[in-house]
This record gives C-alpha cells, structure tokens and sequence, in this order.
C-alpha cells in the first residue's frame, strides 16, 4: 500500500522519445489505468516504475523513497505480464512460493500464503500442477497469485488480459478488481482496451505519443474529454468541427453550417471554434421536425444488430462523417431500415466539445 | 486442374516434394546408415562365429581402452561446461562488446583439432614456452604427454562448442520470464540459478553431448600428444593404416566406438527431451545491470578468450619462423614457408571446389530433411537420431565403413560414376557435416508460420509451389546461414578426407596433415593460418546481419524495390513498441 | 518478418539451381577431367613433398605427360590396393617401400618384367656398402633400388647440452640408465621402417641379445609414438632429446634449421633400399618405363639427393640443400651397413609384434 509519485519522466530509445515528460501521482490503494493506443508509451512507463528501463530524465517515489535508481528486486513490486511469464520448470505451487523462499519465510508460513493466494484465485486444486498442463486464464492466475503473494507496495500489471478470449477476459477482469480491493494494494494497470480501463479503475490517465493527456474519473473521462484525443480514443462519438456561440446561459453549437444545437453548459469553453463529439447517447430519433429544433436529417447507410443493442450510421449532407445512432434493440426495432430517410434530435446531453487550436 | 494438397495417388507420388525427400532419405541409408551397419554386422559376426583370432590380450587392451576414452571424454566435457557456461551466461546477459567475444571465443572451432594439438606442445610440450618461462619462476609443469595434453587439446578445442550451444539456449528464454523472478525479489544468481538454467537445461545437456562424442572420437591429438594414454579412435586408425594386414580389430573397435557412442547418445536425448521446453527464439534478452559482475565477467571472457587463442599464436609464430628448437623464441623471422605454399596452389583449389560442391547438397539435404522432420512423428525421431549419427562416430569409423562398402564396388567392376573425380570425397563430406545445417534449419522451420501454408493450399497451390513460394523465402536467411557454416566445417574437415580421398583431390587440412607428419612443420603453420584466414572470413559472414542481407538477396531475385513505411521514413522493419 | 504470397521466378530459379546442383553431385562428377593421352599413375609410399617434387621434376622434363601420384598409403595398403585391382589394374607404377615389401610384391605376381639393361642402363645389380652387398635390381627387371635410406640415431643437440647429457654413439648406448625417458621409438606393429629396424637388430644382435636389449632399451623409451612423424619432429623441436629413426626425416629436419646430428651407430646401420617397380599389366608401360629410366637417371638421382635420400650413382651433389648425402659421404661415414634379412624377417615377424604388444600396451612380460 504505497502512494506513488512519478515526476517528469522521459524516456529516448535512440532517437526516439517513448516517453515525454509524464507526472503523476497515485494514491495508496487506488486502481489506477494507463490507457491509450500502441506505441503511446504506456509500457514503457509501466516498465520504468517497475525498474526495467531506467529513465532518461525524471524520478520515481514510492511513499517517501526515491526510487529511481534502485533495482526491481529491491522495489517490492508485484509483475503481471500479458505472456504470463509463468515458470515453466516449476509447479502451481513452486511458482506462487518462488517468492516467498527468496524471501527466506519458513516453509510452514510459505504453504499457509501460498494457498491463501491460491484460494483467492480459485487455484488451490491445481496446485501440483506444471504449467504445461493448464490453460491461458488459468495460467494468468496463476501469474496473479505469484505477484500477489509477495505481498508488493504496487502491482504492475501490463496488459494481462490481452491474450485470453472474449468471455474469458470480462471474467477475469473482475476478479482482478475483486482481489485488487480485497487485498488494497496500489494497481497500476495498462492496457489499450478503454472499456478494460474504465470498468475497473479509481482513475484512468490517457496517455498518446509519450504525455498523458488528461488523468481522471472514468466518467470524468468520459464525459468531459480534455482533448480532442481522449474523445476520439474513449467511448464513441463523432468527432466534427463547429462554431460555439454563448448567449447568456444558452451554449450553442452549429456544425456544417446549418445543424444547430444547444450543449450543457457545464461542457462549454469559451466561443469560437471548437470540436464536436456527438456521442450515441446524445441522438434519438425523431418524429416531426420542429422549426429550430436541433434535429439533423439523414440516410441510414448501415445498421449493425449487436444484440442488446442495435447501432446505426446517419449520412447526414453537409457533415464530413455519418452520425452514429445507438438505442435498444427493443426500442428501435424496426425503427431504421437501411436506406431508410430518418430524421435525429441531438443532444443537449451526451455531447462533448473542446477548443479547436 | 489444379489439386488441392490431396491430389490423387499418382500425382501425390510424382510430387517433386516427395521425390527429394526420397532422394534426401536414400542418400542417409546408402552413405551412412549401410556403411555403419555394414561394419557393425561383419564385426557381430565375427564375435558371433568365435572366429576372432584376435590376440589373447585383446578384451583387456579393449577394456583399457573403453576406460581411458570414457574418462578423457567425461573429463573434457565437464571442463568444458565449467568453462562454457558462465562464459555464454556473461556475453548472452552481462557484458558489453558481445560480438567481439563470441566471434574470440568461437574461432578455436575453425582449425582443425590436431592443428591444436601441435600447438599444445608448443606452447606447454617439455621445452614450450610456457613450460620454460614457468622453469624460469621455478614451477616445474607436469609432463603433458599423455591424458593431461588430450585434456588441455580438446578443452582448448571444444569449450566453444558448449558455449555457442548454450548461447543459443539463453536466447530462447522470454525476457518477461527474467523480469517476472528479478521483481519477485530475487538477485541475478538467483534468477540465473534457479530460473534460466532449468529452462535452458536442454541445451546445457546438447552442448555436453557434443563435447563428450567430439572428445570420445578425436584421432588426433591422442595420435600426436597422447604418449602412452591409448584411446579407443586412434587405435582404430593407426591399426587400419598399419603395415600389418590385420583388419579385424581396426572393425571391431570401429563397431565398439559405434556401439558406445550410439548408447550414449540415446540416453541423453532421451534426458533431453524430458527437459525440453517449446519455444521459438526471441529477439529481446535480459540484461543483467550489475557492474561488479560485468567486470568479472569481462575479465573471465578475456582470459578465457586469450587462453583459447594462444595456440593459434604460436602456429603464427611458427609459421613464420625457421625450425624452432629448444630455445624460448625462434631465432630469427621468414617468410619462406608461405612462399613455399605459393608454389603449389593444388590443395587450396581442391579445397574450394570439393567444399563448393558439398556445402550446397549438404544444406539442400537439410532444407529437405528439416521439412519432415517437421512432421513429427516416428519418421522425424528416426531423422533425428539419423543426423545425429555422423556426430557419434568419429569420421574415422565413418571413413572405413565407407571404403568397405563402396571400394569393393569399384574393384567388383562396377563403374559407378561417384567413384571418379571428387565424387566419393564429396558424398563423404556431405554426410560427415550434414547435422549442422539441420540444426540450423531445424530451428528455422519452428520459426514458420503454418497459417501461411494453409492460406496458400486454399487457394489452390500445391504443396510443392507452397513449399516454393511460401515456405522457401521465409527460409532465406537460415539457408544462408547453413551454408556459412557448413562451408566452416567442411572446408577444414580431416578425418574423412584423409581416409577416402583420391590422391589428386587432397584438400587444405589433409596437406596441412602431410607436412606436418613429414616435419615441415613451418609450411604446415603458414597453411594453418591462411585456413584460419579463409575460416575467419566466413566467419565474419555471419556476423553480419544476414537477415537483411538475405531479404535484399530476395528482393533482387524478384526485382522488387525495397519498401519503406509511412511513418517517418523508416525501414519496413517491425518495432513492437508497447 | 518478411513474408510474401507474391509470385517471384527468383527463388525458382534458386531452387532449381540447387537441384540440378545436386543431382550432377549425388550422382558424381561426368568422369573428372578429360583424361589426357599421356598419363601416369603411380602408387607411392613416398612422403608428400618427396612425391610433389618428383612428379614436378618429371613433367618438366616430359611435357604433354601428367602424372598422378597416390601418396601418403604405407607399401603394404599398396600391396593390398593392387591386388584388389588386379582383374584390371589402374596403376603403372608402385614407389618406394622397403626392399622385402617389394619381394612380398613379386611373388604375388603383382609387378611386371622388364629389361635391366633397359632401364638401369650399365648399373651393377649389386652395391657395395659398409661391408654389406646391396642388391639393386631384380634379375627379372621386376623391382629397382632408386635410393637408400639408413637406419640412424637422431638427436637434438641443443637439448642434449641443456640436460648435460652425452650424445650417444651405438646402440647399446642408449640403453644407459642415464637416457631413462628420453628416447623416442615408434611401434613396428605399425611402421615398417620401426620393424625394419628391429629384424636388423635381430641381425646384429641374435636372437635372444636383441630381446636383452629391447627389454634394457625399453625402460628408457619415455613413450611409443603411434605417429611416425613424432618421432623426428619432437626431436627436431627438443620435446625428447633422442629417437630411434631412419636418417632421411633427420636431415629434413636439419635441413629446416632444426639443431638436429644423426649418429650411424658402428653396431650397424640397417639400409632401408627405397624400390620401384612396373605393375603387371599396366596401363602406360612405355610411359612406366620412361618414368623409371628418368628416376635412375643422373637428374632423377638428384631428385633423390635433394630429398634427403642417399642416391645409388656415384658422384651426386643435391642441388636445393647443403648436406652431403652421397654415397661417397655415407661411405666415409657408415663403418657397417645390415641388410634386412627377409626370411628371417618372415620368421620373427609374430614375436616381434607379440613383445612390442606387450611393450606398447603397458604390459612387460
């Protein structure tokens, strides 16, 4: 249970910056996701909290001990990779204790740990084991419980679930969460998966081409986006050009020249030219068409059934990309055939928006 | 009409797949397998009919020599890895300037091994140089001849055959495994200790393996610095040249050597399966920061490295000095001896044409072999043992057998056309050096990726123009890469050679052999080195980054322009940067 | 990695090369090189440098003739080689080995007639040396002595100095106790020139004063050398100061620079007589009979001398060393030559390779 405080850090491998200058500091016993695509350097920073990298510039604290240039082994750190790296000449059990006996624990004390962590992961019967003979999501936590078991100021994980299915990973995710609280150590976790980052985190930090763009909420984030990146990056939306204008309490925006509508004030920046993000839930559809209402008209050019929900693509004339509609397969069924001439209110709510440098 | 991959039986059988790997399979029985069996059979037969007019001593003398090969073998093998194994732990994971190191540490393996010892006598004979300067700080050095100059020999010899084996190993272990055990608290001993050498246990085991049959069936440093430590490869070979026309024990003790080696290369692959890990190799390797052990490790590798090199210094000071007698340095510096081998060029052409003709069907045979071994299964164990066998017995056995089975063809009458010009030499070279390049293929072919073949049979290729225009290309950098070194080891092969060869096919090492046994011992020097020179050369190949080298190759042979990417204007290389 | 579904003729001509590679090679070369109309091919248990030489002597002298020398085969591998051949015989000419190895040869039936006259011109059939009479040619012109070779002590003096021991001078010498791990001997179960040496020491010593001897010989030998070779080049370099040997590999060794003497001991030096002889039935007689004319020739004889062999003409100087190796030199110097007795060879050839057995394995009876 450690806080962690990172203070400028930059990496350069060669001629390139992996990492440009970050700050940041988390709280003791926080989730906290570094989120954002490959090759924005979320890795390498993970890497260089966890003493695999040493920074070009920049330092590293754990509580009130500058941890910069100390060794991993010395860190007390939990590491999850998303290969598992679980050791392949030694069992369950001799994996999850690797640790422990480094430690010097007695043997008594190593089996009581052992098993406990084992318990938590639902591992316990398979402790005998050789890696060989256990599946990816087993062998992952397996991974869990070894990191775990050490008992570290901060985890580490780097993309753990990347390599297991679908189904697989949601379970898996929450019972990271589930232990991660339980036991209440500090967690840092990358991934590129937005859904994986808000789901589970305290806080998310948004990270593209070596800075982090905004560090928050999960609905912070998604709510009010800092930059026209995390918008893009997290959540849908379509992302258009438009104008602000303010008329006292009333913030409204025009985008393509003709489609108007009013935003929450609470999103608004000061006017002139702004980004858009038009999120689903921001749309709905419309039936007739009130003069000045915020309502766009437009071909659906495809529809897409995801089961709970069905999702729809607006070609709207004058906007540069297709308003994506989104609503449940209940309410709108039937609702948008493809072709068809729909006509959508939009906003004032589920839009967000940010000036345009 | 184009088939799918199974086409009808008849078109399945005139496959031009099937019909080299029948080739590939028909050359391994007719040039190693019959002459081996052969020789075996005639010597169980002997034994059998008690037809053995073999001298009274001869189970004892047998036995006397079954132990001394053991021991000398075993002795070597665990130096070696004493030796080998912190020396690849601290160039794979520690130090600094690892090229440089490998390619020091690796140049032993070029000359051939009685080159070594020679120079072991030099060096630490009664009257060599360090034996004199330590008479001068009052050390008296034991007497080499004997079990300790076969030792230091083949320990100056084969350390870097442990050492390249075991190097490979490490590099098959996945960084995120090292950095799992170091966060998890342990120090770099540890970790090395207790994660990397399990995993890599397999090719510890590899490494030993060859050391210990290198050892066991070495001809000739026992022949030149072994005095009275009789060994079991050497009696073969002096017996078989004999004047005495005895030619049952010189077979018996081939047969025996074939037996023994046979049996210990079962159990240990055996060992080496049940310690086998799947992997592929990986790019990026652990790197251990500490500096104490980057100075230790630095001056071990140099000392290790200075050590192995010193012989080779001594064969250029011969080289370029007249006789050298008892004194600590020549007296006086020439340039005769090269000269001397300016005048007859035979030798070095031969060398190059034989070893031009072999290096090509041996890599051809292990692109071929690879591929069904790929396959797995009982034909692929019985590959593995089948190219493992040249390893096992020592060329010399491998050379008799031959001679038996295939000179008495000619004598029968029976002109084959393998039997004129370099034919036999080649054929024997080839099978001699064949289990380099399969390891080097082996290792290519875990590397490919099947998805690709499966894609290319849907849409309607064969297997042989998938094998063609898909499997083929993604082999280009291995085969050049076998052909580098087997091109290093045929080109300074001996023992064969110098049993099946034909007079006007004498290559560069059987010359070599022939000066040295007539005591032109500075012509025999100077044509050390200049294939040292030649070897080094290669070597340096290899160094480079043939990966690329080979992809320009292949894009020249498809006319294509090299690609570059979108961002930033580099290369089409990948970086997985997360 | 780069892969590529792209269709290319590059690999296929690549993999085309290689098969057709191949095939040529799994099926050997088309018969080597076109065999020209005058070829000669000789066996000969002559050193390398010894064959190169001669043969680039004779094609100087003989343009438009190759000849091809398979060397390095002891006599009796050649023995052996060409009664394998012998439906059709591929060799003209057998080269050097010892004289008995040659007389094993004719009764084998394996070397043909020819006119002495014709080849050795007005050479007597017999040599006079060291109160010895040296045969130098069969009656049926079947073999011919070319060169000689002595039997000889060798020793490094330089070493001798340092270990402040005296040269030796006769055999029995080196059975003092003071050269206790410095003599050098090969094995004769192996070397023929190692059993030639040891019949002729039957013949200077009888039959149980050789046994004495050896056994006394023995504990000063430091080890039996499986390598002939070793035997001269580890006293050329001084790793053992003394070994029991045949001249010529001293004088190479002098010749090099190495601070080699050689002894012709006064018990007797057993003459090694290097022979030739035609093959029975083959290929190139004319041209066989030419080459052997040339090695008996005043400029073949030189060819002798330049490789360290005592020549048989009189009066010959080598041209490419300072050493005097004619026979007026080994005249003044041999008091007492043995010529290897065959018979008695044959007949102490078991007993000697039985003691030797025991010798050379460690075990003394």
């Amino acid at each position: 249970m450690t806080r962690v405080r990172i203070v400028d850090i930059a990496k350069a491998f060669g001629p390139i910056w992996a990492v440009r200058g970050v700050t940041l500091e988390i709280g003791e016993g926080e989730f906290f996701s570094l989120l954002g695509p490959s090759g924005c350097g979320k890795t390498t920073t993970l890497r260089i909290i966890a003493g695999l990298e040493r920074p070009t510039r920049g330092e590293i604290w754990f509580g009130e001990e500058r941890v910069t240039a100390v060794p991993p082994q010395f860190r007390n750190i939990g590491l999850v990779f998303q290969s598992y790296a679980v050791f392949p000449t030694m069992t369950v059990y001799d994996n999850v204790a690797y640790g422990l006996r480094i430690r010097r624990l007695p043997e008594a004390e190593i089996r009581r740990r052992v098993f406990a962590v084992l318990e938590m992961v639902g591992m316990e019967a398979l402790a005998d084991r050789m890696p060989g003979r256990i599946s990816g999501g087993q062998m992952q936590r397996v991974a869990l419980a070894r990191a775990v078991a050490i008992r570290p100021r901060l985890l580490l994980l780097d993309e753990p679930l990347s390599n297991l299915d679908a189904k697989l990973r949601v379970e898996v995710r929450a019972e990271i969460r589930r232990l991660q609280r339980e036991v209440g150590i500090t967690t840092i976790y990358v991934t590129h998966d937005q859904e994986e980052a808000l789901s589970l985190s305290d806080r998310v930090g948004v990270m593209n081409h070596g800075i982090l763009e905004q560090v928050a909420r999960p609905d912070e984030i998604y709510r009010h986006p800092a930059t026209r990146f995390v918008a893009g990056f997290v959540g849908e939306g379509t992302i258009l050009q438009g104008v602000l204008t303010r008329d006292g309490d009333r913030c409204r925006v025009v985008v393509g020249d003709h489609i108007a509508f009013d935003v929450e004030p609470s999103v608004a920046a000061s006017p002139g030219p702004v980004w858009v993000c038009i999120r689903p839930e921001a749309l709905r559809l419309a039936r007739a068409a009130a003069p000045g209402a915020p309502v766009a008209s437009g071909v659906v050019e495809h529809t897409e059934f995801v089961g709970p929900t069905v999702r729809a693509d607006i070609r709207v004339p004058g906007l540069a990309r297709t308003l994506r509609l989104s609503g449940s397969s209940v309410d709108l069924a039937g609702g948008v055939p493809l072709g068809a001439q729909v006509r959508v209110e939009i906003g004032p709510a589920g839009i967000a928006i940010g000036p345009e440098r | 009409m184009r088939g799918t991959a199974w086409a009808s039986t008849r078109r399945a059988l005139l496959n031009p797949l099937r019909i080299l790997e029948a080739v590939a399979v028909a050359y391994l029985l007719a040039f190693l397998v019959l002459p081996l069996a052969v020789m075996v059979a005639e010597s169980a037969g002997v034994v059998l009919t008690g037809g053995l007019s073999e001298p009274p001593w001869f189970l004892q003398y047998l036995g006397e020599l079954t132990r001394n090969s053991i021991l000398l073998a075993l002795s070597v093998t665990a130096i070696c890895v004493g030796l080998g194994l912190p020396l690849a732990i601290f160039t794979g994971r520690m130090i600094r300037h690892r090229a440089g190191f490998t390619l020091a540490l690796t140049l032993p393996l070029l000359a051939p091994p009685f080159v070594s010892a020679f120079a072991t006598i030099l060096l630490l004979g009664r009257v060599g140089i360090v034996t004199q300067l330590l008479e001068r700080a009052g050390v008296r050095l034991f007497d080499i001849y004997g079990f300790p100059g076969i030792a230091i020999t083949h320990v100056l010899h084969l350390t870097p055959l442990v050492y390249l084996t075991i190097l490979a190993g490490l590099r098959t272990v996945p960084k995120a495994i090292e950095e799992s055990a170091v966060s998890l608290g342990s120090s770099p001993l540890q970790v090395l200790r207790r994660i990397v050498l399990p995993y890599i246990a397999s090719y510890i085991y590899m490494g030993a393996l060859l050391v210990f049959l290198a050892s066991f069936g070495d001809v000739g440093a026992p022949l030149i610095v072994g005095g009275s430590y009789l060994v079991l490869p050497t009696e073969a070979y002096t017996r078989f040249l004999s004047f005495t026309v005895d030619r049952q024990i010189p077979v018996l003790l081939s047969s025996w050597i074939v037996v023994i080696s046979g049996g210990i290369m079962v159990a240990v692959r055996a060992l080496m399966r049940r310690t086998e890990i799947v992997h592929t190799f990986v790019t990026e390797q652990y790197e251990y920061d500490v500096p104490w052990m980057r100075t230790l490790g630095t001056a071990f590798c140099a000392l290790v490295a200075v050590l192995l090199l010193l012989p080779y210094v001594a064969i250029l000071v011969v080289s370029v000095a007249p006789a050298w007698g008892p004194q600590l340095l020549p007296r006086g510096w020439t340039l005769d001896h090269y000269r001397e081998l300016w005048r007859s060029f035979g030798p070095l052409r031969n060398s190059l044409v034989v070893t031009a003709m072999a290096t090509p069907v041996a890599v051809l045979l292990a692109v071929v072999i690879g591929r069904m071994m790929r396959e797995g299964g009982r034909r692929a164990a019985m590959l593995d043992y089948a190219t493992l066998l040249p390893f096992v017995v020592s060329s010399v056995v491998l050379g008799i057998g031959m001679i038996k089975v295939y000179s008495n063809l000619t004598a029968v009458g029976l002109a084959l056309p393998l039997m004129s010009g370099p034919g036999l030499l080649v054929i024997a070279l080839v099978v001699r050096r064949v289990p380099y390049p399969v390891r080097v293929m082996n290792a290519a072919y875990t590397r490919i990726d099947r998805s690709l073949e499966e894609c290319s049979f849907s849409l309607g290729a064969s297997p042989t123009r998938t094998f063609a225009s898909v499997t083929l290309p993604q082999l280009y950098p291995a085969m050049l890469a076998a052909l580098i070194i087997t091109f290093i080891q045929v080109i300074s092969e001996l023992g064969i050679t110098l049993i099946v060869h034909r007079p006007e096919w004498r290559t560069i090492p059987v010359q070599i052999y022939g000066y040295a046994t007539e005591g032109y011992l500075g012509r025999a020097g100077a044509l050390s080195i200049v294939l040292l020179a030649l070897v080094g050369l290669a070597v340096m190949m290899t160094q480079l980054d043939y990966r690329r080298l080979a992809g320009r190759l292949s894009r020249g042979l498809r006319g294509a322009a090299p690609a570059r990417s979108d961002v930033g204007g580099e290369p089409a290389t990948q970086h997985s940067q997360r | 990695m780069k892969t590529t579904l792209s269709r290319g003729h590059g690999h296929h001509v690549f993999l085309a090369g290689l098969l057709v590679a191949a095939v040529l090679l799994i099926g050997g070369l088309p018969a080597g090189r076109a065999a020209p109309a005058r070829r000669l091919v000789v066996y000969s248990a002559a050193p390398l440098d010894f064959t190169e030489t001669l043969k680039r002597d004779f094609e100087a002298q003989h343009p438009g003739v190759t000849v091809e020398i398979l060397a390095g085969l002891g006599a009796e591998a050649i023995i052996t080689r060409l009664e394998a051949e012998k439906a059709s015989p591929r060799a003209d000419i057998m080269h050097s080995g010892a004289l008995f190895q040659y007389m094993e040869a004719t009764r084998r039936g394996l070397l043909a007639t020819t006119i002495p006259r014709e080849i050795a011109g007005v050479f007597p059939g017999t040599l006079f040396l060291g109160g010895s009479r040296i045969p130098l040619q069969d009656a049926q012109g079947r073999w011919y002595v070319f060169g000689m070779e002595l039997g000889a002590i060798g020793y490094n003096r330089d070493r001798l100095t340092a270990l402040r021991l005296p040269a030796p001078k006769t055999w029995s010498d080196l059975t003092n106790p003071i050269y206790k791990g410095h003599v050098l001997f090969n094995m004769p179960q192996l070397s023929s020139s190692a059993f030639g040496a040891l019949v002729a020491h039957h013949q200077i010593m009888g039959l149980d004063g050789v046994w004495r001897f050896w056994d006394r010989l023995h504990e000063n030998i430091t080890f039996y050398s499986r390598s002939t070779s070793q035997v001269y080049a580890l006293v050329a370099r001084g790793e053992v100061p003394i070994s029991l040997g045949v001249d010529r590999s001293y004088y190479v060794a002098r010749a090099q620079g190495a601070p080699v003497e050689l002894v012709y001991p006064t018990e007797g030096s057993w003459v090694f007589a290097l022979t030739m002889g035609m093959v029975n039935g083959a290929p190139n007689p004319d041209l066989a009979k030419t080459f052997m004319k040339f090695i008996l020739s005043p400029a073949g004889q030189v060819h002798t001398a330049n490789q360290f062999a005592i020549p048989i003409r009189g009066g010959v100087r080598a041209t490419a060393h300072t050493m005097d190796v004619s026979l007026e030199a080994m005249v003044r110097q041999v008091s007492k030559v043995i010529v290897v007795d065959t018979d008695l060879a044959e007949r102490v050839r078991a007993e000697i390779i039985r003691r030797f057995d025991a010798y050379t394995t460690g075990r003394v009876r």
